[in-house]
Formats: C-alpha cells, sequence, structure tokens
C-alpha cells in the first residue's frame, strides 16, 4: 500500500493510502459474497450427511484420499509462496514477485493436474451420479447425492483456481515490467487475499468430501 | 518470512492432526482442526487484523450471513422427529 499523501483533485479518493484501502476493502466485501455461495454448498453437505448420513459415508469413503491430502498439500504451500509474493511486493521487490508468483501458479496447476488425474479415475469407476452409479443396496441414493455434491463443489472450486492463476500470471507480466513498487503494489496484495481464499475454502471442502465418516 | 514459515509449518501439522483425526474416526476433531486451519489462513496469510477497519467490517459481516445460512437453513433437518413406518401399517389398494 501507499503512504497518505494526497492524490489530484479529480480523483475519487482522498489520498493514495485512501485509494489502496478501498480497494482491499472491496475484494473482502467480495470474498463475504463468495463465503455465501459457498455456504450454500455447505449446507447442502451439512443436511444430507445428516439425513442420509450412511450412503454419505459411503461415498466419502470411495473418494482418493492420498490425492486429497496431496492436494492439500500443494495448496497450502501454494498459499504459503504467493505470501511472499506479497511481501516482495511491498518492498517493490518485482523479480521476487515473479519469481514468488510463478512458483504459486505452478502448484495450482499441478492441483488442478491431480484433481482432472483423480476425476478420470472416478468416471471409469461409474462415480458420476446417474443410471450407471457403481454404488449399489440400501443407500445409493445417498452416495449419489454425496457424489452430486462433490463433483459440483470441486468444479466450482477448480473453476475459482483457475481464474486465481489467471489473476496471479497478469500481476507476474506486470511485475515483468516492474510496475509494482513500495508505494504502490494493491494488486499483488488484492490477488494474494483471492488466492488464500480459495485456499480457505479447500481446507473446508477437503474434511468433508475425504474424512468425515471416512473412518 | 518467518511469519510464512511458521504459517505453512502450522498448517502442515494440523494437516496431519486431521488425517489422524480422520483415522481414528472423530469427525468433531476432523471439524476443529479445520476451523483451526482457516484461522491461521485468515491471520497469517491475509492478514486480516491489519486491513482496513472497513475489511474487517466486511469480513464480520461475510460471516454473521454465513451463520445465518448455515443455522436456519438446517434448523428443519436437525430438529425434525422421524417416526419410521412399517410396510404393514400402510393402506394396501383399494379394491374398485
Amino acid at each position: 500500500m501507499s503512504d497518505g499523501s494526497a492524490l489530484d483533485h479529480h480523483s475519487p479518493y482522498e489520498t493514495p493510502l485512501h485509494r489502496d484501502e478501498t480497494a482491499v476493502a472491496g475484494m473482502w466485501l467480495f470474498l463475504a459474497s463468495e463465503a455465501l455461495l459457498f455456504g450454500g454448498l455447505f449446507l447442502v453437505c451439512l443436511i444430507y450427511s445428516h439425513t442420509r448420513a450412511g450412503g454419505w459415508a459411503e461415498g466419502v469413503r470411495h473418494t482418493n484420499l492420498s490425492i486429497g491430502a496431496a492436494n492439500t498439500l500443494i495448496l497450502i504451500t501454494s498459499s504459503a509462496v504467493y505470501t511472499m509474493a506479497v511481501e516482495a511486493g511491498k518492498r517493490g521487490d518485482n523479480r521476487r514477485v515473479v519469481r514468488a508468483g510463478l512458483g504459486a501458479a505452478v502448484l495450482g496447476l499441478t492441483f488442478l493436474a491431480l484433481k482432472g488425474v483423480e476425476w478420470g479415475q472416478e468416471f471409469r469407476e461409474n462415480l458420476f451420479p446417474g443410471p450407471h452409479f457403481a454404488l449399489h443396496g440400501p443407500d445409493t441414493g445417498g452416495a449419489q447425492l454425496f457424489y452430486s455434491f462433490y463433483f459440483l463443489a470441486t468444479f466450482l472450486h477448480g473453476m475459482h483456481m483457475v481464474v486465481g492463476i489467471g489473476l496471479i500470471l497478469w500481476i507476474c507480466r506486470k511485475a515483468r515490467h516492474r510496475a509494482f513498487s513500495a508505494a504502490w503494489n494493491t494488486p499483488v496484495d488484492i490477488v494474494g487475499l483471492y488466492w488464500s481464499f480459495v485456499d480457505l475454502v479447500w481446507m473446508l471442502l477437503f474434511p468433508l468430501l475425504y474424512l468425515i465418516g471416512r473412518a | 518470512m518467518a511469519r510464512i514459515a511458521v504459517c505453512w509449518g502450522m498448517l502442515v501439522l494440523l494437516l496431519a492432526a486431521e488425517l489422524a483425526a480422520a483415522r481414528l474416526g472423530s469427525g468433531i476433531g476432523v471439524g476443529v482442526l479445520a476451523v483451526l486451519m482457516v484461522l491461521v489462513i485468515v491471520l497469517g496469510f491475509m492478514q486480516i487484523l491489519r486491513a482496513p477497519p472497513l475489511a474487517i467490517i466486511f469480513a464480520l459481516g461475510g460471516l454473521f450471513w454465513l451463520t445465518i445460512l448455515l443455522a436456519l437453513g438446517s434448523l428443519d433437518s436437525f430438529t425434525r422427529t422421524t417416526v419410521p413406518v412399517h410396510a404393514a401399517a400402510l393402506p394396501g389398494p383399494t379394491a374398485e
């Protein structure tokens, strides 16, 4: 962020600090709306994991825990690496912004690639809800509900990952042209908030999709 | 840099604890650890406490509405009494 010196009189902001704080607050407002979007999904999970507990747990037991845990570790690391880019941005160190940003993006792409492998495996095993669903028995309805939630939630999260990776690459491009300085680095900061939010959502999805009801 | 490394270390440890809790079948334990991971991200990576006051208000507002959504939305399912119905008690098809 920048200092408190005044902007020109055409600007809607009183100072550069006011401008930057408004941008950060705007991102938090957007993230609050995103929390409500994912909140609807979590509500579905809360209700059906209670009312259709048997089938839901059967679905959880069929997810690939190794890939899920590896992806969680990858996302934690990616978020940490991008936070290094945010710190570098505050110092106006564009080279480190590029390096950390690319590292975070590569880890994000690795997450998506592993998710693709996992989805492929699940499609081959007929775990996509429908007439050829692989799990039979009295709890098949609950298991189909679980996999509907699983595919919707992971698709929605994956889309957020794609947007996040695009934003990080945009930041890297700007940093390559030395666009950021100690006085102005708000975009690096704001993309960091978004990327950490995507990480945060996965920290909640991971236990719901892979852990609770597994034992 | 040290802050980021500490947060990363804490998240990895919490992930390991989460996997152990899942193996022991403790759903509540897994839930608590997941919330702790979220707190580490919000406080350590997103640094909400250093954000402008308006951003903190928006974050708390989001949390408030999320709580309302989850609490009111799940109220019916968690409070409804389910009475088992035996097949023999159901009325059969009536002869015309």
